[in-house]
């Protein structure tokens, strides 16, 4: 008798019935039926025995059945992304998409799975289709030996290999057998792209269908048997400290089965969500304040100053005519709609968590490091992730609440938690400069940056992080950037678009200040200042064109240009169209162009870029994450608000044409829009807008 | 705590429950319909939309005590096959992005089309405010709810 440990129904429950993977095929998987055609069986081979799957590699597994499942080892996070590999895998392997079930990797030592720098097409691209036309090959060879012919007289297509020949063809699950006994390491023979059937199509998501019925399973939404659900009391002051606590009041609400003290905080441990929540309300928690007690953002503003003006008392005077402006960026959090969260199991001689994470291996590294303990990290979907699960905090909070409960235990948090103890995006300070000769010829081009690099635990950073994409892009003599770090205490964190998203901000509007200073059309004014950058040129020009650049406006309304190039990578450019009135602005109309290489998905790149615009508008337009007596004085969308559905401009979207590979499209359209309409306000109003978001007032004609 | 019957996509559950626990959690954690989602707990973002007695009503502000005896459907009893055709228009649109926050859009398209088989733009904005979505869906969102009520 085996007795069958809650681990080991963990494992089925998991992976046959279980929530996890429940649903993630593509189609209700009808298995084709091969009970009327027996398979042959390779001698030796027994019928009683089940064939084990053909698992050429980490990405693909394909069963005797036929069925081929796709292993995603990158987070999906509304990017699309286990779409858009999994459409890689299969045109190279020539899978039958219809047929294909997408399953995400467990944290893995065999690759790269950090989902980040909108890098997971870019990095993965030639490597899976290598390893997925590996696959087809054997799978090719297995064919010829089935029909005792060459391999070149065969061909995959579709989930089979044809015999060119005669026309026979065989189903890959018949080839799994053969194909487990070959050693053959064929090399990757890559499929012409004007072969592709799959890349360059605009499928059905993967995860869709999940998704308008329910079934699709966010961190929040794990179970796993005798799981209970937590909420953790943090401290109040940015980095306090628990000094003594009271439970007794908690305890005694219904539902509350323990509290728990645990580094950093005091976890109250219940029956279901709402029990937890009031259960940490009962508390009395008396807290260390530390030397973050006044902390507030005009100390924080005033060290940036400070910072600055000593930079620029070392600038030497300049006979050019000059302008000079200040640009600034506050602090913001990245309020996914699903908090951070995570469930954790820490037994004695494993640990076993379920969590929606950018970074599966750094969670599985910290984890083994703090308990000394095997860690097994299952990925769920990431009800959005935008940087934020990049980092580890609260998975080893998770791992805390676990092992000083000593049971498996969701770690929820609210969303006054989320905000409040996010990583994030760090504030900026940028002081730029320009100066021109009487026939208005560029010669002095400054941006000096001071602002604080990234804090995170997981996700190392510092100086050059905040450096990244500082270079204006255009050609001007006498150009220099330069960034000052200021070290504060608040967590910063990677924020969709990073530091590309200040850093265009401050760039992309003093060009256009230029622009006007020296009387220029801004886009003709970029254009010819844009010497060799011919995609990023492109860009600019198709956004013009279909943006009708020069037709007339209505009253009231302005029109304005940006664009950059991320990363190195990709390259957008935005017009936005938006009119001002009683000191408001409404964003009408975005173009947008962009040069990202071979695309994958065309729908999902016109997804990302109004994703993106919302993004950024909403950086633009809404809250602000500010500190008063060490406290995050924001908690919840009243005070943090997001845009509104009335607020989303139209937006059309363009692509360049591009030849190179797939580039990458996550944060690209985040950089543009901002300064895109910042310059249209001031088209339409003459008011600059340095400091974002735009407060009350700002937009007020005086 | 308090016993309530709960009457979820046809099926009478009952339930113990402190009577000011949300529906929210009761759905989720109580009955372990977790396709009713948390995004902010105030009634600021939809997420946790459900249809109570044909209306789109946020959950996480409307104790369990307010929710016994009516009617409610949430996303996993909206349509047995997922072919409703407001689910149809929203897979046509590819609305979806992390997919997190539609459920709620979803039930608050099929409550506003109940009421207004044809609304117009502003109409559609004025239905989904405060209705948030991080991943910014809402052109589609607001193209997917033209398509269902074209008829899909
Ligand atoms: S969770 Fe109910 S409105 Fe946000
Ligand atoms: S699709 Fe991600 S929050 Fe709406």
């Amino acid at each position: 008798m085996t007795k069958i440990s809650r681990r080991d129904f963990l494992k089925v429950s998991f992976t046959a019935g279980g929530a996890l993977l429940v649903g993630t095929y593509l189609e209700a998987c009808a298995p084709a039926d091969l009970t009327d055609t027996p398979l042959p069986m390779p001698t030796g081979t027994s019928t009683a025995i089940p064939e084990p799957p053909f698992q050429p590699n980490l990405h693909i597994r394909i069963d005797t059945e036929g069925v081929v499942t796709l292993i995603i080892h990158r987070s999906e996070m509304g990017q699309g992304v286990r779409t858009s590999l999994a459409m890689i895998l299969a045109e190279e392997l020539e899978a039958d998409w219809s047929t294909v079930r997408i399953e995400q990797m467990d944290a893995s030592k065999g690759v790269n799975q950090i989902t980040s720098g909108s890098g997971s097409i870019l990095i993965n691209y030639d490597r899976l289709r290598e390893l997925a036309s590996v696959a087809r090959r054997i799978l090719v060879e297995a064919a010829a030996q089935f029909w005792g012919v060459t391999p070149e007289e065969c061909k995959a297509e579709n989930g089979e290999v044809v015999r060119m020949a005669s026309g026979e063809r065989v189903g890959y699950g018949q080839l799994v057998a053969i194909a487990n006994t070959l050693d053959s390491k064929p090399r990757p023979e890559l499929k012409d792209p004007k072969d592709f059937k799959l890349i360059g199509t605009s499928l059905q998501r993967v995860d869709d269908p999940d998704i308008v019925t329910g079934r699709a399973i966010y961190g929040l939404d794990v179970r796993v048997p005798n799981m209970l659900y937590a909420v953790v009391a943090r401290p109040p002051v940015l980095r306090g400290e628990l000094l003594e606590y009271d439970s007794t009041q908690a305890e005694s609400e219904a539902g509350v089965r323990a509290v728990v003290e645990i580094p950093g905080g005091v976890a109250v441990i219940a029956e279901n969500t709402w029990a937890a929540i009031q259960g940490r309300a009962a508390l009395k928690l008396t807290w260390e304040d530390g030397e973050n007690e006044s902390l507030s953002s005009e100390a924080i503003r005033q060290q940036l100053v400070d910072k600055m003006d000593a930079a620029i008392a070392e600038e030497k005077a300049t006979p050019l005519k000059t302008i000079e402006a200040v640009y600034e960026t506050p602090y913001l959090a990245h309020a996914a709609m699903e908090p951070v969260n995570c469930v954790a199991d820490v037994c004695a001689d494993v640990c076993e968590l379920w969590i929606p994470t950018q970074n599966p291996q750094a969670v599985q590294e910290f984890v083994e490091a703090r308990l000394g303990l095997p860690t097994i990290v299952h990925v769920t979907l990431l009800g959005g992730g935008f940087g934020r699960k990049l980092e580890v905090d609260y998975a080893l909070e998770a791992v805390e609440v676990s092992k000083a409960f000593g049971g498996p235990v969701q770690v929820v948090w609210t969303r006054e938690d989320d905000i409040q103890y996010d990583f994030y995006r760090q504030v900026t300070y940028h002081w730029m400069k320009a100066g021109w000769d009487n026939d208005g010829k560029l010669g002095l081009w400054r941006h000096y940056l001071a602002g604080q690099g990234i804090s995170g635990v997981a996700y190392q950073a510092g100086t050059e992080v905040l450096n990244e994409d500082i270079a204006v892009l255009y050609d001007f003599d006498g150009r220099i950037s330069t960034s000052y770090l200021v070290n504060l205490p608040v967590r910063t964190g990677p924020w969709r678009g990073v530091v590309s998203a200040t850093n265009a901000f401050a760039n992309e509007c003093f060009v256009d200040e230029v622009a006007a200073a020296l009387g220029r059309d801004p886009f003709e004014f970029r254009m010819s200042s844009l010497r060799k950058n011919d995609l990023l040129r492109a860009a600019l020009e198709l956004a013009v064109e279909k943006s009708d650049w020069d037709s007339p406006l209505d009253e009231g309304h302005g029109r304005g240009i940006a664009c950059h190039k991320t990363y190195g990578q990709t390259s957008v450019a935005m017009v936005a169209e938006v009119s001002v009135k009683d000191g408001g602005v409404h964003v009408h109309k975005v173009t947008c162009a962009i040069s990202c290489g071979q695309v994958i998905h065309p729908d999902m790149v016109i997804q990302q870029m109004e994703g993106s615009i919302a993004f950024g508008l909403t950086s633009l337009l809404k809250g602000e994450i500010t500190y008063k007596d060490g406290r995050v004085q924001q908690g919840n969308f009243h005070d943090y608000p997001l845009l509104q559905m009335s607020e989303m401009p139209e937006v059309e979207v363009y692509m360049v044409e591009d030849s190179r590979p797939p580039q990458g499209l996550g944060e690209m359209g985040v950089p543009p829009i901002v300064p895109a309409v910042v310059n249209a306000i001031f088209n339409a109003t003459g008011i600059r807008i340095r400091r974002t978001p735009i407060r009350p007032g700002d937009l007020l004609v005086s | 705590m308090a016993t309530f019957i709960l009457s979820v996509n046809g099926v009478d559950h009952t339930v113990e429950a402190n009577p000011n626990m949300p529906l929210l959690w009761a759905l989720r954690d109580l009955l372990n319909l977790t396709g009713t989602k948390y995004g902010c707990g105030i009634g600021m973002c939809g997420s946790c939309t459900v249809l109570m007695d044909g209306n789109a009503v946020r959950s996480c502000i409307l104790p369990v005590s307010a929710s016994a005896d009516r009617a409610i459907i949430t996303i996993e009893g909206f349509s047995t096959d997922g072919l409703h055709k407001v689910q149809q228009a929203w897979l046509a649109e590819s609305v979806s992005q992390c997919g997190y926050c539609q459920p709620g859009k979803i039930l608050t398209a099929a409550a506003l089309l109940d009421k207004n088989p044809h609304p117009t733009t502003a109409e559609i904005d004025s239905a989904f405010e405060n209705n948030l979505c991080r991943c910014g869906t809402y052109l589609r969102i607001r193209r997917a709810v033209q398509r269902a009520a074209e008829g899909g």
